[in-house]
C-alpha cells in the first residue's frame, strides 16, 4: 500500500510540475494579458465579436499580447466581460465589463498601447491595491462564498493544466490513498446533500451504492438541465469541467464504479465539446483509464447526449432514455443505486453535487461545516434573471436571506418598480411573496414556505407581473414536458392548464378556484415522479399568496397587473398626445394606430393585437399610451372616415 | 403543441406503402388532405395539421438528401446493434440530414432490428428530434422564464404572424423555420430571438420587422452579386 501511495504521490507531483512551469510563464511573463469569458452566455452577448477585435487591433498595432480564453463569472448583465493585465503599465488586472467591439479597440489603443486604463470604462481592478477601487467592493462580489464556482472565470476550462496549477486533482490523489469506506465517511460527515433539488444526503447514496454486490456499477453525471431559466450546470461545465470529472472519479473510487456516465442536454454543445476534452486530456495524464496514477484502481467515463426532454431530470427516466427508450419514469424501489442502467447499481449525481466533491476531500468535511447552516452546509448558486439589476449566477452560503439575495447582492428592482415575488426553483417550485423575503435560503425552510430548491432557478418579479399569467406560464411547460404515463400528471395538468387559460381571459366561474386546488392536490397525489408532484406547485402557492388576483380576473375581469393580454386595452391619451409625433403610428406593426381629425392618434381596437409596441415607443416625456381593465374602460376614440391630409 | 400531436398521427403505416408515397408526392398540398381521408385514415383518431406538417414534407426528399442517407448507412456500421444506441443513432442522422425523414427512421429501424413505428415512438418524444426539414433561416424564439415576463409570446406571435406559419413549422420555401427553445442562458438579455443562431437581444415587434427587411436586403445583394458574377 505504501508503495503504491509513493507512486500515486510521485505522478501527481510530475504533473503538477509541469502544470505549474507552464502557468509560471504565463502569469508572470510581462507580455499583456486579455482574459476574454467565453462561455455559451458570453458567446450571446458578442464575446466572439469582441475577441476578433482584439486580434485585428493587435495586429494593426503591432502589439503582442495573450488573449486567454477563460469561463464564465457568473455576472452575466456585465457579459462580455474582459480583464486586461498589462504589466508594464503598473495598474493591477483590470476588469471591463460590456466590452463591444468599439470598446475592444479603444483599449487596445489605449490601455495596451499608452497605458492608460480609461478610467470612465473600468468596472474595478481584480486585486486591492492603492490606485484603483477593486471589484471586491461591489456586493456583488464580496457577498458571495464561492466553492463550486471557485475557479470558473480564472482558468482556460479547455486546457487542464491550468486546473493543476490550481490545485486540481490533489483530491483525487488523496482519495486514491483513501480506503473507500474513508471517503464516504468523510462526505457523510460533510453533510452534503444533493443539489438536484431534492436535498437527499449524498453520504448515505454513496454508502448504499457501496453496499451492492454486482459485477459492474455505473456513475452517473447528471447534467439533463431543463429548467426554463436555469444555467448554472451549462455554466460549471462550460468554465471547469475538470472539477466535475474529478468528482466523479472520487465517487467511483468509493463505490467501486467502473463506469461514468456524463448525460449532458444535447443543446449545450460548448459544454460537450468542453468535457469531450476535458476526458481526453486526463487520460493522456492517466487521471482516468486503467490503473490510475499507478494504483489498483480502473474507472474511465463517456458522454451521452440528452435529448432534450425535462422528465429525463429524473433519475429513472434518465436510465430508461439511455437504455434507448421513451424517457418515462419507473416504479421506485428499486432505486437506481440497488438497481439502475442495464440492471447495475447506479449512482446518479448531479453537476453541482459532484462539484463539492473535489474541495471537500481537499479541505475536509469540518471545513464544509462551517459553511452554511447546520442542516444544509455548503452553498447555493442560483440563476437569478427577471427584474433585476444584477442578474446571473450568484454562489452564497446557504442560509443567507433572500432579501440580502435580492436586493444587496443583485441590486433590486430596477426602474423604480416595486418588488411583487420571487419563484424559486423554476416549474417545480413555487412563488413567494414580499413577506417571504426573510426566509432563509436552505432546501429545509424553502419546503416549509412552499417553494422549493429545486435546480436553482430564481426569477424575480415587480409589479407588472400578473401571477396568474405566470402559474399559466409554468403549467404550460410542465403540461407540455408531461411523459403521459400518469393519468393525473397527463390530464391534470392539462385541465389546470385550460382553466388558467379561461382565468386569464376573463371567463372564470365562481367556484373555479376551489376546484383547481382539489385537482392541483390530486395530481400531487396521483404523479409518480418528481415532475407530476411538483408541477402544481406555481398554481398552489400563487393560490395560497395572491389570491385577490385570481379574484379580481374572476369576478372583475380584471387584472391588476395588466398584462393578461385578453383583459386589458391599449388607448392613448389625447390630452398628453403630441400633434406632429408619428411614432406610434410608425411601429404597429398591424397598422391599427390612425390619426384623428385634429391630429392626435388613436387605436383601432379590432386591429389591435396588444404587443405593447406602441407604449415601448411613446415618447416619456408625453407618456401618452395607457393600459386599461378591463378592456371596455378605455375611452373610445373614433375614427375618422375620410383619411386625413 | 403540435409535437404532442405528432405521437398520434402513424407515420409508419403511410411510410410502409412505397407506392402510396409515389402517388403522393405530386399532389398539390391543399388537395392531399382529401386524398389522404377518402383512401387510408378515415376513423382513425388523426390530426390533420399535424400530419400535413410532417408528412407531406416526408415525401419532398431532396436528391442531396438522399445522397447524405447513403452516407448514414455507411457510418451506421460502425455503431452497436444494441437498442441502447438508438438514441445517438437518431442524433447522427440528424445532424446529418438536419431532420428526419422517413427514410432515415426506416434505416436506424432496420439497424436495430426493431419495427420503424417503435423508432417514431421513441423520436417523437424527444424535443430534439424534428420531422420537418428546417429552413434556410432557423428563427428560434426562447421561451425561458426570463423571457416570458418580458414578453416572449408577443414576440413568437409577430413572427408567427409574418411568416404565416404556426411554431413547429417550416414555410413552404424551405426559407424560414419557427421554433420555441427552452432557454438559450442570456437571460439579462430578454426577450431574445435566435437566428441562425445569431442572438438578438432586446426583441420587440418593430425589431423583428427590422429584421427580416436585413434578410430581404441580404438576399437581394447576394442576387446582385451573383449576377454581376455572372456578367
Amino acid at each position: 500500500m505504501t508503495q503504491n501511495s509513493d507512486q500515486i504521490q510521485e505522478k501527481l507531483r510530475a504533473l503538477k510540475e509541469t502544470a505549474d512551469q507552464k502557468w509560471r510563464a504565463f502569469s508572470e511573463s510581462t507580455t499583456p494579458k486579455i482574459h476574454i469569458g467565453m462561455a455559451t452566455c458570453g458567446l450571446a452577448a458578442g464575446a466572439q465579436e469582441t475577441k476578433t477585435a482584439f486580434e485585428t487591433q493587435l495586429e494593426k498595432e503591432g502589439i503582442e499580447a495573450v488573449i486567454h480564453p477563460i469561463g464564465c463569472h457568473g455576472h452575466c448583465y456585465a457579459e462580455p466581460l474582459v480583464i486586461i493585465d498589462v504589466p508594464e503599465s503598473g495598474f493591477p488586472p483590470i476588469m471591463y465589463q460590456q466590452v463591444n467591439e468599439g470598446k475592444a479597440i479603444m483599449l487596445v489603443k489605449n490601455f495596451l498601447k499608452n497605458h492608460d486604463p480609461l478610467l470612465e470604462h473600468i468596472y474595478g481592478a481584480m486585486e486591492e491595491n492603492d490606485t484603483l477601487p477593486s471589484v471586491m467592493l461591489y456586493p456583488r462580489f464580496n457577498m458571495e462564498k464561492r466553492i463550486i464556482m471557485d475557479k470558473c472565470g480564472t482558468i482556460n476550462p479547455a486546457e487542464i493544466d491550468e486546473y493543476i496549477a490550481h490545485g486540481g486533482y490533489t483530491s483525487l490523489g488523496k482519495a486514491l490513498e483513501m480506503k473507500p469506506d474513508a471517503i464516504i465517511e468523510t462526505i457523510g460527515e460533510s453533510g452534503l446533500r444533493g443539489r438536484g433539488g431534492a436535498g437527499f444526503p449524498t453520504g448515505i447514496k454513496l454508502e448504499i451504492a457501496a453496499e451492492q454486490k454486482s459485477d459492474h456499477k455505473v456513475i452517473i453525471c447528471n447534467a439533463d438541465e431543463g429548467d426554463p431559466g436555469a444555467y448554472m450546470d451549462r455554466t460549471i461545465l462550460e468554465s471547469n469541467p475538470h472539477q466535475i470529472v474529478e468528482g466523479m472519479a472520487i465517487c467511483a473510487r468509493a463505490i467501486g464504479a467502473d463506469r461514468g456516465i456524463f448525460y449532458v442536454r444535447a443543446e449545450y454543445p460548448l459544454a460537450v465539446k468542453l468535457i469531450d476534452r476535458a476526458l481526453k486530456q486526463a487520460r493522456e495524464r492517466n487521471l482516468l483509464g486503467d490503473n490510475i496514477l499507478g494504483s489498483d484502481f480502473s474507472f474511465d467515463m463517456e458522454i451521452f447526449q440528452g435529448s432534450g426532454a425535462f422528465v429525463c431530470g429524473e433519475e429513472t427516466s434518465l436510465i430508461e432514455s439511455l437504455e434507448g427508450y421513451r424517457g418515462m419514469p419507473r416504479h421506485r424501489p428499486p432505486f437506481p443505486v440497488v438497481q439502475g442502467l442495464h440492471g447495475y447499481p447506479t449512482l446518479i449525481d448531479n453537476v453541482k453535487t459532484l462539484a463539492n466533491i473535489a474541495p471537500i476531500i481537499d479541505n475536509g468535511a469540518d471545513w464544509f461545516q462551517t459553511i452554511g447552516t447546520e442542516k444544509s452546509p455548503g452553498t447555493a448558486i442560483f440563476s437569478i434573471v427577471g427584474h433585476v439589476l444584477y442578474p446571473g449566477l450568484v454562489e452564497i452560503p446557504m442560509g443567507e436571506s433572500l432579501r440580502s439575495l435580492i436586493f444587496d447582492i443583485c441590486g433590486g428592482i430596477p426602474d423604480k418598480k416595486n418588488f411583487k415575488a420571487v419563484q424559486i426553483g423554476g416549474p417545480s417550485g413555487g412563488c413567494l411573496p414580499e413577506s417571504f423575503l426573510d426566509t432563509p435560503i436552505d432546501f429545509d425552510s424553502l419546503i416549509e414556505a412552499g417553494a422549493m430548491m429545486g435546480s436553482g432557478g430564481m426569477v424575480i418579479m415587480n409589479d407588472d407581473t400578473c401571477m396568474v399569467n405566470v402559474a399559466r406560464y409554468f403549467l404550460d411547460f410542465t403540461q407540455n414536458e408531461s411523459c403521459g404515463k400518469c393519468t393525473f400528471c397527463r390530464i391534470g395538468t392539462r385541465h389546470l392548464l385550460e382553466t388558467l387559460d379561461q382565468i386569464t381571459k376573463g371567463h372564470g366561474q365562481e367556484d373555479t378556484l376551489e376546484q383547481m386546488e382539489k385537482l392541483a392536490l390530486a395530481v400531487k397525489k396521483g404523479s409518480l415522479c418528481g415532475l407530476g408532484r411538483t408541477a402544481p406547485n406555481p398554481v398552489l402557492t400563487s393560490l395560497k399568496y395572491f389570491r385577490d388576483e385570481y379574484e379580481a380576473h374572476i369576478r372583475d375581469g380584471v387584472c391588476p397587473a395588466l398584462m393578461c393580454r385578453e383583459l386589458i386595452a391599449y388607448y392613448i391619451d389625447l390630452d398628453k398626445c403630441a400633434r406632429g409625433c408619428d411614432a406610434c403610428v410608425g411601429c404597429c406593426p398591424t397598422e391599427a394606430i390612425f390619426t384623428t381629425s385634429n391630429r392626435k392618434k388613436g387605436i383601432d381596437q379590432e386591429k389591435c393585437i396588444k404587443c405593447g409596441e406602441c407604449l415601448n415607443v411613446c415618447v416619456p416625456l408625453y407618456d401618452a399610451v395607457k393600459k386599461a381593465s378591463p378592456p371596455e374602460t378605455a375611452p373610445i376614440i373614433e375614427k375618422p372616415k375620410a383619411p386625413v391630409e | 403543441m403540435s409535437r404532442k400531436n405528432h405521437k398520434k398521427s402513424d407515420k409508419f403505416l403511410l411510410s410502409e406503402s412505397p407506392h402510396l408515397k409515389d402517388e403522393l408526392s405530386n399532389v398539390p398540398k391543399k388537395d392531399l388532405k382529401k386524398i389522404l381521408v377518402g383512401n387510408y385514415i378515415v376513423g382513425l383518431n388523426f390530426d390533420f395539421e399535424s400530419l400535413l406538417s410532417g408528412f407531406v414534407m416526408l415525401t419532398h426528399i431532396t436528391a442531396e438528401e438522399k445522397q447524405k442517407i447513403e452516407t448514414i448507412r455507411l457510418a451506421l456500421e460502425t455503431y452497436s446493434r444494441d437498442r441502447s444506441s438508438l438514441i445517438p443513432l437518431l442524433q447522427k442522422s440528424q445532424k446529418e440530414l438536419g431532420y428526419l425523414p422517413v427514410e432515415a427512421l426506416d434505416l436506424v429501424a432496420g439497424h436495430l432490428n426493431i419495427p420503424t413505428g417503435e423508432v417514431v415512438g421513441v423520436a417523437s418524444f424527444y424535443n430534439q428530434f424534428r420531422f420537418n426539414p428546417p429552413g434556410k433561416h432557423q428563427v428560434k424564439v426562447c421561451m425561458g422564464t426570463a423571457c416570458h415576463v418580458r414578453g416572449a409570446d408577443i414576440i413568437l406571435e409577430n413572427f408567427e404572424r409574418k411568416l404565416d406559419i404556426t411554431e413547429g413549422q417550416t414555410t413552404e420555401d424551405r426559407e424560414f423555420s419557427l421554433e420555441r427553445v427552452a432557454c438559450v442562458g442570456c437571460c439579462a438579455l430578454a426577450p431574445v430571438a435566435l437566428v441562425n443562431e445569431k442572438v438578438h437581444a432586446y426583441m420587440t415587434p418593430s425589431k423583428i420587422e427590422g429584421l427580416f427587411t436585413q434578410i430581404d436586403i441580404a438576399k437581394k445583394k447576394a442576387k446582385a452579386d451573383q449576377q454581376n458574377d455572372a456578367e
